[in-house]
């Protein structure tokens, strides 16, 4: 029912015209007023007249701020004004045209016949020149890119391992990946999105290792999108999964360039788009979500080690307020009496139920790391000391909650930090409040219950095809122990899910 | 939201199937299995019992898998719907099998309920608990055959390491004497109990069923045997277990031995006071797998075998309804029990019957086949 109301809502509708229906002609002045007409009445834009060998009326059309000034007068104004007027005889166009060519020392000279094919380019920063007894656009590529430093992403960190980062800019993050992977298998394939606005956007894989048939679905899926604007590569990934009522991430994001390479060797598609520094990964299982690059950087053990404890750490995020109320309010007998007898003198003065005083401190939780990551840095850092020392001590004070309830909630934050990828850590905060409202109704029943409900939820999930609970189930056994413990490299020779890339093998 | 072009039909997997047979058959059998030897066979031979019954089994097991791999892709109803008198009797079996399931799953929320009742909520209302139960198994039953063996796979691992994990635990409180003496009494009792250990299998009967998902070159029968191999093997330990902790006497009056069998644990380090509400949650896991599985085949044999003809999702709401008016009928622990020593009577006699049908079927048409052959020869 729901698939019907998409292909309702998505049906496309008459899309307004995008060509501008107007022949160039070989006299400047006409040139000039109907592109004058075209890009309007904007005032960032530049009309530089000027003569060609001091007798060929041309101009020049640049956007402000967008185009590189110091190359346009070097490389194109003045070596045009100081050709030598001999030689610019009969016929006309085609010894301009090879003038200009000869002369301007640009790598990047395209010539278009229209204008639709002209305004693009020059939209996105090239500056376009139109020549008296020419009916061509000449497009010289002048754009100047500000680019921000490549540095170490802030929401993936790592203490061992290459400390760059995606930035805002396609072509920097093209050139990173390629720096990684020398392949020439490594595929890059350019687009446009957005009806408006036009964005850059490459899908990326390495040919013989991904699979054709799901390459051909993510581009099938990116061409069915239509939208005015992309603003993010997030509203890419929304617009292509599998299931939109899902509150788990079936696509991974991610801003390092070694993480990417390791996917794209493993035969997954990624997705950059311009403008911002997260890339997308597609398709992912669960526990592709919990996996850091730092863990194969490292001795086999440490990795094992520190995968085992993230599990840990997402288990303790997502059940220990829920076990807390299960057992305060319905299952007494199982805490040890002498920890019981304390825990009751705590809760004495305690008004609320055990689920009430969970959720009142859960929610200061959540509150308080909305604030700090809104704050500036500087002030972020003191919000987390005055919320979290000075709201909890004097809450327990005030007798609003017991101690042992701030334990807790401080343990299940701590855990949420410990899981790598943002938006899982986000989904498991989420599911928390669920299975706390089902400890309160039923108590360990009621997490049973939640967890069920979650497992047949992964189940039924798929991304891009690929089960979402794999390698646990469909079951893998080698997968599997990559999974949970992280095998030597010496040992897992296959790629994960070899069953969906064309190449399994990885090393010999 | 769009559909995927790479998506093909689910097939089961040889390992995915064989750890569905251990989910499937793995229920109220562990929990109860001492007690119901003890009282029938009257000695502490049971572990005997169940090691010739697992052998029983694997034959069954064994039958099932060479019957099926003559007609791979089909379940044996559709392929004795293929012939005119066949067609009557798979609807007839299909509906035998429909009432199978369909007790089966009440008996199974009528035993859960009961003992969530005892260990874990002893105020909330038993239909309550049942309504939940039967939500969750029609949540999972909508994501299809390949979702139910997934749940059975994700869940199994954990409810088999839990219930090995506890029999070692009790390792130090052992006390091998109870066991003695070995067959004082002969062989009677052994064939007594035989009944009793060979119902603790019932589940096999899935294998008509799913095995039809499976590729050709994966229906094997080693990785089943397998499985009823380490059911046997958790049967016996847990026999063992709950004899030589128990003895004789108290295991007859004990109600959930297993139960009583987690109580004794001290957890090393006292974290935990009491650890049986942990089992019975994990044990719910396995619990809801053989109701999933069963309501899973339980709706699609009234689908697509007796009322085709009706659209839509109605009947599965109408299977629901008729678990739940069913669940509430046994009044008490007795009547359920004796409730399902009557399933398990059904289900042996489904499991032969079937097992007779198709195999007289298929004779009757290799016959039928090889004269038509030789016709054409002549």
């Amino acid at each position: 029912m729901l698939n019907k109301l998409f292909r309702k809502l998505n049906k496309d509708n008459i899309r307004p015209s995008e060509e501008f229906e107007m022949v160039l002609s070989d006299n400047l002045n006409e040139t000039v007023e109907m592109l004058l007409k075209i890009i309007g009445d904007s005032n960032d834009i530049v009309q530089r007249d000027f003569k060609i060998a001091s007798s060929e009326s041309a101009a020049l059309f640049y956007i402000e701020g967008m185009s590189d000034i110091d190359s346009i007068e070097e490389d194109v104004l003045k070596p045009l004004q100081e050709l030598k007027p001999e030689g610019m005889n009969e016929p006309k166009d085609e010894t301009l045209k090879k003038a200009i060519q000869d002369s301007i020392s640009l790598s990047e000279i395209d010539i278009f016949e229209t204008f639709d094919d002209a305004i693009l380019p020059f939209l996105s920063g090239k500056s376009l020149l139109v020549v008296d007894g020419l009916a061509k656009i000449i497009i010289l590529g002048t754009i100047a890119y500000e680019n921000r430093g490549i540095e170490e992403p802030q929401s993936e960190v790592v203490i061992r391992g290459p400390r760059d980062g995606f930035v805002e800019n396609i072509q920097t993050n093209i050139v990173l990946i390629r720096r990684r992977i020398r392949d020439p298998n490594l595929t890059i394939q350019l687009g446009k999105l957005g009806r408006r606005s036009k964005n850059d956007f490459a899908i990326i894989y390495i040919k013989g290792i991904t699979d054709e048939s799901l390459v051909e679905e993510v581009r099938y899926r990116i061409s069915c999108i239509d939208r005015a604007t992309i603003e993010e590569s997030g509203t890419i990934e929304q617009l292509i999964e599998d299931n939109v009522l899902s509150p788990f991430p079936q696509i991974l994001q991610t801003e390092r360039p070694d993480k990417v390479a390791a996917f794209l060797n493993n035969g997954q598609v990624i997705i950059l788009v311009d403008g911002t520094p997260f890339s997308l990964v597609a398709p992912i299982t669960f526990e592709q979500l919990f996996k850091s690059p730092e863990d194969y950087y490292d001795r086999w053990q440490i990795g094992s080690l520190i995968r085992m404890l993230r599990y840990s750490a997402a288990f303790i995020a997502l059940f220990l307020p829920s076990l807390y109320i299960a057992m305060i309010s319905y299952h007494q007998g199982m805490i040890p009496t002498t920890l019981a007898l304390s825990i009751a003198g705590a809760r004495e003065g305690v008004p609320f139920p055990a689920f009430v005083e969970a959720l009142l401190m859960e929610l200061t939780l959540e509150l308080l790391r909305e604030a700090g990551v809104r704050l500036p840095r500087a002030v972020g850092q003191t919000i987390g000391i005055v919320g979290g020392l000075v709201i909890g001590d004097a809450a327990v004070r005030a007798g609003i909650v017991n101690p042992i309830m701030v334990i807790v909630v401080a343990l299940t934050a701590i855990a949420s930090f410990a899981i790598p990828a943002y938006n899982v850590s986000i989904t498991l905060r989420m599911l928390r409040f669920f299975l706390m409202f089902l400890a309160a109704s039923f108590g360990l029943f009621g997490i049973i219950i939640g967890y069920i409900a979650i497992n047949i939820h992964l189940v039924g999930l798929k991304s891009f095809g690929r089960y979402y609970t794999s390698p646990f189930a469909p079951y893998r056994f080698i997968d599997l122990l990559d999974t949970v413990i992280r095998l030597p490299l010496t040992i897992n020779k296959k790629r994960n899910d070899s069953e969906h890339t064309a190449d399994a093998v990885k090393q010999k | 939201m769009k559909a995927g072009k790479q998506q093909t039909a689910y097939q089961i997997g040889i390992t995915e199937m064989a750890v569905s047979l251990i989910a499937m058959i793995v229920g109220t059998g562990v929990i109860v299995l001492p007690r119901a030897l003890a009282v029938e066979m009257d000695t502490t031979d049971g572990w005997i019992t169940v090691i010739v019954s697992g052998g029983f089994v694997m034959l069954f097991v064994f039958i099932i898998t060479k019957l099926q791999q003559k007609f791979p892709g089909r379940n044996f109803l559709q392929f004795l719907g293929e012939g005119i008198f066949g067609k009557w009797l798979s609807k007839l079996l299909a509906l035998s099998f429909f009432v199978y399931f369909i007790c089966v799953i009440s008996f199974l929320s009528r035993f859960l309920a009961i003992t969530i009742d005892i260990y874990l909520l002893p105020q909330t209302p038993t239909e309550v608990i049942v309504m939940i139960l039967l939500l969750l198994s029609t949540y999972a039953i909508s994501k299809g055959v390949q979702g139910v063996i997934h749940l059975n796979i994700m869940f199994t691992p954990i409810v088999l390491s839990v219930a090995f994990l506890i029999i070692i635990f009790e390792i130090p409180e052992f006390d091998l004497l109870n066991l003695r003496p070995i067959m004082a009494e002969g062989f009677i009792p052994l064939f007594k109990g035989l009944k009793e250990t060979l119902f603790s299998f019932l589940g096999i009967e899935i294998l008509f069923f799913l095995m039809a998902y499976m590729k050709k070159s994966d229906i094997r029968a080693a990785p089943l045997l397998i499985s009823i191999g380490i059911i046997s093997f958790l049967y016996f330990s847990i026999i063992i277990a709950t004899f030589a902790i128990f003895g004789l006497n108290s295991t007859k009056v004990i109600t959930f031995p297993m139960i009583d069998l987690v109580k004794e644990i001290e957890i090393p380090g006292g974290v935990l006071e009491r650890v049986e509400p942990i089992f019975i949650t994990i044990w719910f896991m396995s619990m809801f797998n053989t109701i999933a599985v069963a309501h899973l085949l339980a709706d699609k044999l009234l689908k697509k075998e007796l009322l085709p003809f009706v659209k839509g999702e109605i009947l599965t709401a109408l299977a629901v309804f008729i678990i739940f008016i069913n669940t509430f009928i046994t009044k008490s622990y007795t009547e359920l029990s004796l409730f399902g020593q009557w399933i398990s009577t059904h289900g042996g006699v489904n499991i032969i019957a079937c097992i007779l049908v198709v195999f007289v079927t298929l004779w009757y048409r290799t016959k039928k086949n090889k004269t038509s052959i030789q016709e054409e020869q002549a």
